[in-house]
């Protein structure tokens, strides 16, 4: 299988900035995803999989509660979600209102105009 | 994530170190070559994990952990009487790419199952299980023959 390159922009801005709080949204978000049927839990995504990362190599114990992710550069969006399925429904239907729900949540959470949303939806498992 | 998708967010992946490690402050001695080693693990893991790109309907593309659309269609398989799946591969196809999947499998088949109509099973279970499952379409099977196993379970009835 063949994944196309991603078109990858530098994160410019983070935390709050021009009606952005990004810990709220993020927070937003985690409660809309995983209230969508279908969706049994996140998993971990970049932020959570470096947090084990450096704590294996700094022999530390750390972790990143798990959330969707999500950053602003510029006027754009991005959000990144790894989640668990059940097998309730087919995966590109839950896909679809996953997409639906962060829209909604995102034009409601987000002071100002927005432009492109880039949504990385990740799924990591499905149990029966 | 394939390999592929881990070297396109590296640059994503480099700014969540770099933030990240912001707030540990690593001792001096341990930060050397400490964000590379990170990134190496990172994009280890990731391997080992493949996903495939898909694309809804509607034209929202994700990406689902391969092992799971494999494990799917292995199930599939196996439903068919006499068929035994051996390797599943599947590759995003379509238009836009990804809105459908083209499966080739390798399957064994017990002594006395007449082959071509086992593989038209074998498609229809397969090219099923995909849209009610993941509700991706199969625009191709392809069933090969490897190998003839002895059904001592069936024998026994």
């Amino acid at each position: 299988m063949t994944e196309k390159p991603r078109v990858v922009k530098p994160r410019v801005e983070s935390g709050t900035s021009r009606g952005f709080d990004e810990a709220a949204v993020s927070a937003r978000l985690t409660e809309s995803v995983t209230g969508v049927d279908g969706v049994t839990g996140l998993a971990p995504g970049l932020r959570g999989m470096i947090a084990n990362a450096a704590a294996q190599v700094m022999r530390r114990t750390g972790s990143e509660p798990l959330r969707v992710e999500v950053w602003r550069t510029g006027e754009d969006l991005g959000v990144r979600i790894d989640a668990h399925l059940d097998d309730s429904r087919p995966v590109t239907e839950i896909v679809d209102e996953l997409f639906a729900v962060i829209a909604v949540d995102l034009q409601a959470a987000v002071d100002g105009p927005i432009g492109e949303i880039d949504i990385d939806v990740h799924i990591v498992s499905r149990s029966r | 994530m394939s390999d592929e998708s881990v070297n396109a967010t590296d640059a994503h992946l480099r700014g969540i170190i770099d933030e990240y490690m912001e707030a540990f402050e690593p001792d001096p001695a341990e930060s050397i070559g400490l964000r590379e080693r990170i990134l190496q693990i990172v994009r280890e893991d990731a391997v080992l994990a493949p996903a495939t790109k898909l694309t809804t309907e509607r034209g929202n593309p994700f990406r689902i952990s391969t092992a799971e659309v494999r494990g799917i269609i292995r199930e599939a398989v196996d439903a068919v009487p006499g068929i035994r799946a051996r390797s599943v591969n599947l590759t995003p196809a379509g238009e836009p790419e990804g809105s459908a999947v083209e499966v080739a499998l390798t399957v064994m088949m017990s002594v006395g199952t007449a082959f071509v109509s086992a593989a038209e099973d074998v498609r229809r279970s397969v090219a099923g299980a995909l849209i009610a499952q993941v509700g991706i379409p199969a625009l191709r099977i392809d069933v090969t023959l490897e190998d003839v196993f002895v059904d001592e379970e069936a024998g026994d009835d």
